[in-house]
């Protein structure tokens, strides 16, 4: 049965319309919500919360229609973008709240504080307030909060934003085994998509308040249905060339590419199109067989482990990622292909054809 | 002006020298008003010392300053601690205050508790609420007098008869005064608490409520704990504004019946208007000081210790 399930939920804004809805949360899964600010992944959460009554559609929790469930009863705990710990509150206080308030025995609470203060390694901060702790300390007071109240399923609203880079990725690592050692139900939200990529078993890409495509991490990013997902989805974001399928449908011409692309499926032949290659997927150097277009390269960042090369046809600018460090100096032309097998592309409405 | 390195040395003299001296002007500035200070603070004061040491009163015709004619060592003192009405008048301020301020601290809690949550009309209510704190407090006091009357109002509507009587009445008079205290001044509570409230950070209470707590959990737990500073200063506000209750009272019941609800201020009032004991008042007043001085410093310097 799944933990959390939306279905064709609407909810209407003054200028703003999010929806129709539909996901599904499965138990002991790791759900990502991923989607630009301000697209509407809070009210998914305020929805699955009961903060927000949808207009239309149901929330099932369980199985069971959650409209008449209160907020408290749908047993779904969240961990906050800012934490909001209790500051007068040290941490073994704010982390045996939720048990408190639930009237849970003594011995209880005291086995779950072991319990939970073991898989979070928070036993020397207990005593500590959270004005005592670094970000990270109370990072893991806070979920360790989250994680005592026992729950149906727990929200994370970019749990991590708040934090340095590096403790970033330490605590991404930490979420994932959290919720693998303990067959928990996250859902995550973020607008970072490296770290809705990194932990996420599925990823529920949303844009304009729909969500545009559910998939594994490897689905919305090498499959992308929607040109609105390809866009935000990859970093630096994918090239897009804009051109128009030939009338026997064998070719794509780009309006700014020297050469055509081969292309097999009819259907649309004679439309618009756009074509989309991911940074990593332009290969410097010319192969016999595969497409290619020469290029001048612009400027070179060197990141260590790969390149980012910015390259400009007429006036689009085109970015590569190269692995490693690359040799290329500035203002030479370039010759580069595409790797074919990763080639995307998106009919007038930006559906991958 | 425009050219002060030019005209420095040609310049010398006391006012010159000010000029260029930060400090020396500001004791020029500031002057005036240490003056105005010492003539409406510092002298009355040291008068009322100087006073509450004789047996000196208007009625004899020897001008103030030559009451050391009858100087009377501590007299007034000794008596004022002896003196039943004193410590009556002072008991009667106290249960006021040990009954009004805690009333209207639970309404006020209870109130701006209602008004958290943003509700149609709520700015309109808002408003109402606060009316009966802008009201000068004499005019309370007239209107609680009509209320009470044994033909007015509120006799009327709990149907009692009109002998019944609330302001005479050695009991019910106490109970009226306080009436009247508790509406006027529950607003303010209402007031400084609402914004004490809505300074809970709104995430922290919506954390609190998805872990379960029920709403008088998060109130005890969440709320109250964070807004303990600005409870203690509405408690010590609202304790300061009671003890000097007079208006109310005057208006309302005279003091009466009998002394039944002189309060200090009212007592210090009779003193000095109708009995014309001057030394004897402002020896009370001189003492009363003291020790709200000694209690506000002791309560301030607590505050202090706590927030550090």
């Amino acid at each position: 049965m799944s933990a959390i399930e939306i279905k064709n939920v609407v909810k209407n804004y003054p200028n703003f319309t999010l929806g129709p809805i539909s996901m599904t949360v499965e138990q002991g899964e790791f759900f990502g919500i991923f989607g630009p600010p301000s697209t509407g992944k809070t009210s998914i959460l305020k929805l699955i919360l009961g903060l927000l009554k949808p207009d239309e559609g149901e929330v099932y929790l369980s199985g069971r229609d959650a409209v008449e469930m209160g907020v408290a009863e749908r047993d779904i705990s969240m961990v906050f973008q800012n934490l909001a710990l209790f500051p007068h509150m040290n941490g073994r206080e704010n982390i045996i709240f939720p048990l408190k308030e639930r009237g849970v025995s003594e011995a209880e609470i005291s086995k779950q504080l072991d319990f939970v203060s073991g898989v979070l390694h928070v036993s020397h901060i207990l005593d500590k307030n959270p004005a005592q702790m670094s970000g990270g300390e109370r990072q893991r007071i806070a979920l360790g909060r989250a994680f005592a109240a026992t729950s149906r399923a727990m929200l994370l609203d970019e749990p991590i934003a708040a934090l340095d880079a590096r403790l970033r990725e330490e605590m991404r690592v930490e979420l994932k085994r959290l919720q693998r050692e303990n067959n928990q139900t996250f859902v995550y939200v973020s607008h970072d998509e490296e770290e809705v990529m990194a932990v996420s078993d599925r990823v529920a890409v949303v844009a304009d308040g729909k969500i545009a495509q559910i998939g594994t991490p490897d689905d919305v990013y090498s499959r992308p249905n929607s040109m609105a997902v390809a866009e935000v989805i990859g970093s630096p974001p994918m090239n897009f060339f804009q051109g128009k399928l030939s009338s026997d449908g064998l070719f794509f011409d780009g309006d700014k590419l020297s050469e055509r692309f081969p292309f097999k499926d009819k259907t649309k032949a004679g439309g618009t199109a756009t074509l989309g290659v991911r940074p990593e997927d332009i290969w410097l150097g010319a192969a016999d067989d595969e497409f290619g277009l020469d290029l001048v390269i612009n400027s070179v960042e060197p990141l260590g482990g790969y390149t980012i090369l910015n390259a400009q046809i007429d006036e689009q600018i085109v970015k590569i990622r190269a692995p490693g460090q690359v040799d290329v100096p500035e203002r030479s032309k370039q010759r580069v292909s595409f790797d074919q097998r990763r080639i995307h592309l998106f009919d007038e409405d930006g559906i991958r054809v | 002006m425009s050219d002060k390195s030019a005209n420095t040395p040609t310049k010398t003299g006391y006012w010159a020298k000010v000029a260029q001296d930060g400090n020396k002007m500001g004791f020029w500035f500031v002057l005036p008003t240490v003056l105005l200070l010492v003539f409406i603070v510092v002298f009355p004061l040291f008068m009322q010392l100087y006073l509450s040491v004789t047996w000196w009163t208007p009625l004899e015709g020897t001008p103030w300053y030559m009451a050391w004619e009858v100087f009377s060592w501590g007299e007034n003192y000794w008596y004022q601690l002896t003196d039943p009405r004193m410590w009556g008048a002072l008991w009667r301020t106290v249960l006021i205050m040990i009954i009004a301020v805690p009333a209207q601290f639970f309404l006020g809690m209870a109130l701006a508790y209602l008004f958290i949550e943003k509700f149609p009309g709520r700015k309109i209510f808002y408003s109402i609420m606060l009316t009966p704190m802008m009201i000068v407090p004499a005019v309370v006091g007239l209107m609680f007098y009509l209320l009470f009357q044994g033909t007015g109002p509120v006799n009327d509507h709990l149907g009692l008869p009109s002998n019944f009587s609330w302001l005479t009445d050695v009991n019910r008079a106490m109970i009226s005064v306080i009436i009247a205290d508790i509406w006027q001044w529950t607003p303010l509570m209402f007031l400084i608490l609402l914004a004490g409230m809505l300074g809970v950070p709104s995430d922290q209470l919506l954390a609190a409520r998805l872990l379960g707590g029920s709403n008088w959990q998060n109130f005890i737990k969440i709320i109250v704990p964070r807004m303990k500073t600005v409870i203690l200063i509405a408690l010590v506000l609202r304790a300061v504004e009671c003890f000097k209750i007079f208006d109310l009272v005057y208006i309302m019941t005279k003091g009466g019946p009998g002394v039944q609800t002189e309060t200090i201020s009212v007592f210090l009032y009779k003193l000095t208007f109708a009995e014309l004991e001057w030394a004897y008042v402002a020896a009370i007043g001189l003492t009363i000081l003291f020790v709200l001085s000694v209690i506000a410093a002791k309560g301030l310097s607590y505050m202090v210790k706590k927030d550090k």
